[in-house]
């Protein structure tokens, strides 16, 4: 018992000196964007936690923005794919093309080789391509003709969502809706936010991001954030949550018993330990608090669970069910 | 079909006054145009009581007025009049004319055949007035075959109206205070039977500072964290703590984590001691909750005491019988629970 407190207050030690940089990061980005704490929050959680992110907002919300500083910080490759009908899996990965110098077939890679990828509009191409692109994310390598090729270390996608227009769109499926680490929900900034922005493109004045740390710090801190110790409570009110999602009755929710069609995966329990994890990372600690779970909870369940037509026709929403269940649930 | 007929109501009583009534006629905008009138049966022939239309036809041109006759209950005698119906207009833009209809419904008991006098429809312009009589119309009444083959039947006897609900009402409510009072009898002798009291009795229940400082006092006497439990004894710390602020702020603590419960604690405590002794005894908790912290003996007494004195300085101050304040007064709960 001794021993595992001793080795708690040393990680907890390490972790607040090894974090460091996680502020150095924040206040890079913080330089160029204005507003979207949140935003950025999420960015450094998926990208410590080997995640990836869909992003939901409507368009000039500074997403491409966000993620190509966090790229210039971290020295990272960036790459931004629109995502339209006609798109094909060889236009994102790559294809064999050939060499009429060589006289053979040689490999032509695609955009999807960088650190940082921008799916901007990821369901506005067909499922083929969709599938490439998850593919890619779940397995951290592609296949042109018989060759297979890892992926570059950092890898990241964010994807993008435009919940306005659905017209001719694609939706993805809840199966790769899933590998998502974090649907994040993008609003539009405070009015002074917005003052500010106004004034920084008025005067032209666009301040760049500094190099903070190499690709491969990021890998070093992805070892130690999953180091973050995690009490058996904490695994329990996880647990809690996400199963209050699948028997809402249970858990003193009946009301929700008609509105949910089905309640987070395994997956979900899996991502909501590992982001409280690294959210207590970036907040330079090395244990987790219920704080933690709180904080990462309506990002990493939003896309996770179903809902039925009548929640739909009754206007619940999936975030109105994850703030009933985690203001329902006994915190440890 | 009938044509108009016109009568001239003039008094010849001199070629003057002749001559003076033709000019009249002449100078009249409708002395050269036709009005047609008419009055028809649907059918010529009915039942004894039957039902039949006769309808109303005025076809004027516009801007004269003919009024239609002021019918009583009857028309021509035997028949009856069962409905009128309103008049209604069209309009034939061909030759700029108005056709007005009404329609009678009428029946008749008598059997034969019944006369029905031409319709009078008065025709107005200015002074000048005109009266215009329809066709007569004739209506077979017939009577029903009786069969003499068959006996005599005595008359039916009398139905029996169905039951209302202000009828049955006054039954229905004397049958539930019966009920009522046969459920007290049995309830009545089965407590009398078993020595336990008829009527529910009021206790009143406790307050939350007199439930946290009892289960804080349990909680030093059992000597948890020297028997080495020290996880379980601020675990139980905190939620006696957090039970009592949701008690006694009515604030979700239980539900809440620890930054959120200072955040809705501070709106009544302010950042005064209490506080301060608060966010250091939830934020040890947490330490030893979720990452194995292993506080001071000291440390753990203390905080235990800090607990108590929280608890005492932030329960409701009872007011004393002059209005002041009694800290060491006990305190009437003005909630009740229910004991049966």
């Amino acid at each position: 018992m001794g021993e595992i407190a001793f080795q708690i207050r040393e990680l907890n030690e390490k972790i607040e000196r090894e974090s460091a940089f996680v502020d150095l990061i924040t206040n890079e980005i913080r330089k160029v964007i204005v507003g979207q704490k949140h935003l950025i929050d999420s960015l450094l959680v998926a990208l410590l936690s080997d995640g990836h992110v869909l992003l939901e907002g409507v368009p000039g919300l500074a997403k491409t923005l966000a993620i190509k500083t966090l790229a210039d910080t971290i020295d990272a490759g960036f790459s931004r794919i629109q995502f339209t009908p006609d798109l094909l899996p060889a236009d994102l990965i790559g294809t064999m093309i050939y060499s009429q110098k060589k006289e053979e077939f040689i490999v032509r890679k695609g955009p999807v080789f960088s650190n940082l990828i921008l799916a901007d509009e990821i369901n506005r191409s067909p499922a083929k391509v969709q599938s490439a692109l998850l593919e890619a994310m779940q397995e951290k390598q592609v296949t042109i003709g018989s060759h297979s090729f890892e992926l570059p270390n950092p890898f990241m996608v964010l994807a993008t969502q435009n919940p306005i227009e659905q017209e001719g769109t694609y939706p993805l499926p809840e199966a790769q809706v899933d590998r998502f680490m974090f649907k994040v929900v993008i609003t539009y900034p405070s009015r002074e936010e917005e003052k500010l922005i106004v004034r920084e493109n008025l005067a032209m004045e666009f301040p760049k991001a500094r190099t903070i740390v190499k690709p491969e710090d990021i890998q070093k801190a992805r070892n130690l954030a999953k180091e973050v110790y995690m009490d058996e409570k904490i695994e329990q009110y996880i647990l809690d949550i996400v199963f209050a999602t699948r028997f809402p009755s249970q858990y003193k929710l009946p009301q929700f018993s008609s509105l949910i069609s089905y309640g987070g995966s395994p997956r979900a329990s899996i991502n909501l330990a590992r982001a409280a994890k690294t959210f207590a990372f970036i907040r330079r600690r090395g244990y987790v608090i219920p704080e933690d779970v709180r904080a990462v909870c309506h990002d990493v369940m939003r896309h996770r669970m179903g809902l039925t037509y009548e929640a739909e026709a009754e206007n619940v929403t999936t975030e109105d069910i994850i703030t009933e269940v985690l203001n329902n649930i006994e915190v440890p | 079909m009938v044509w108009i007929i016109r009568k001239h109501h003039m008094n010849c009583k001199g070629i003057r006054l002749n001559l003076l009534l033709m000019a009249g006629l002449l100078s009249s905008p409708v002395t050269a145009q036709l009005i047609r009138v008419q009055a028809a049966l649907d059918s010529n022939t009915i039942d004894l009581g039957g039902q039949v239309h006769l309808t109303l036809t005025v076809e004027k041109p516009r801007g004269t007025v003919v009024e239609f006759p002021v019918f009583g209950d009857t028309l021509s005698g035997s028949v009856e009049i069962l409905d009128k119906g309103e008049i209604d207009s069209s309009q034939n833009r061909k030759d700029d004319k108005v056709v007005l209809t009404q329609k009678l419904t009428i029946t008749a008991f008598d059997t034969g055949l019944l006369y029905i006098d031409p319709v009078p429809f008065v025709y107005r312009s200015g002074s000048y007035a005109d009266t215009i009589l329809s066709a007569a119309n004739y209506l077979e009444v017939l009577s029903f075959p009786i069969d003499t083959t068959n006996t005599i039947r005595d008359i039916k006897g009398l139905y029996k109206a169905p039951l209302t609900a202000r009828e049955i009402f006054p039954w229905v409510l004397l049958a539930a205070a019966l009920g009522l009072m046969v459920w007290f009898m049995v309830y009545y002798f089965k407590k009398k039977k078993r020595n336990e009291p008829v009527l529910a009795r009021a206790i009143p229940v406790e307050a939350p500072d007199i439930i946290a400082l009892r289960e804080l006092e349990q909680l030093k006497a059992e000597k948890v964290w020297q028997q080495g439990r020290v996880k379980e004894y601020y675990s139980r710390l905190s939620d006696i703590v957090r039970t009592y602020l949701e008690n006694r702020y009515n604030i979700m603590a239980l539900e809440q984590t620890s930054y959120e419960i200072l955040i809705a604690v501070q709106d009544y405590t302010g950042k005064d001691t209490n506080y301060g002794l608060l966010k250091t005894l939830l934020r040890l908790s947490d330490l030893v909750k979720f990452a194995k912290a292993e506080p001071e003996p000291e440390e753990n007494m203390n905080q235990l005491e800090n607990a108590i004195l929280f608890v005492r300085d932030t329960r409701p101050q009872p007011v004393s019988e002059t209005g002041e304040t009694d800290p060491h007064g006990i305190l009437k709960v003005p909630t009740l629970k229910t004991e049966v």
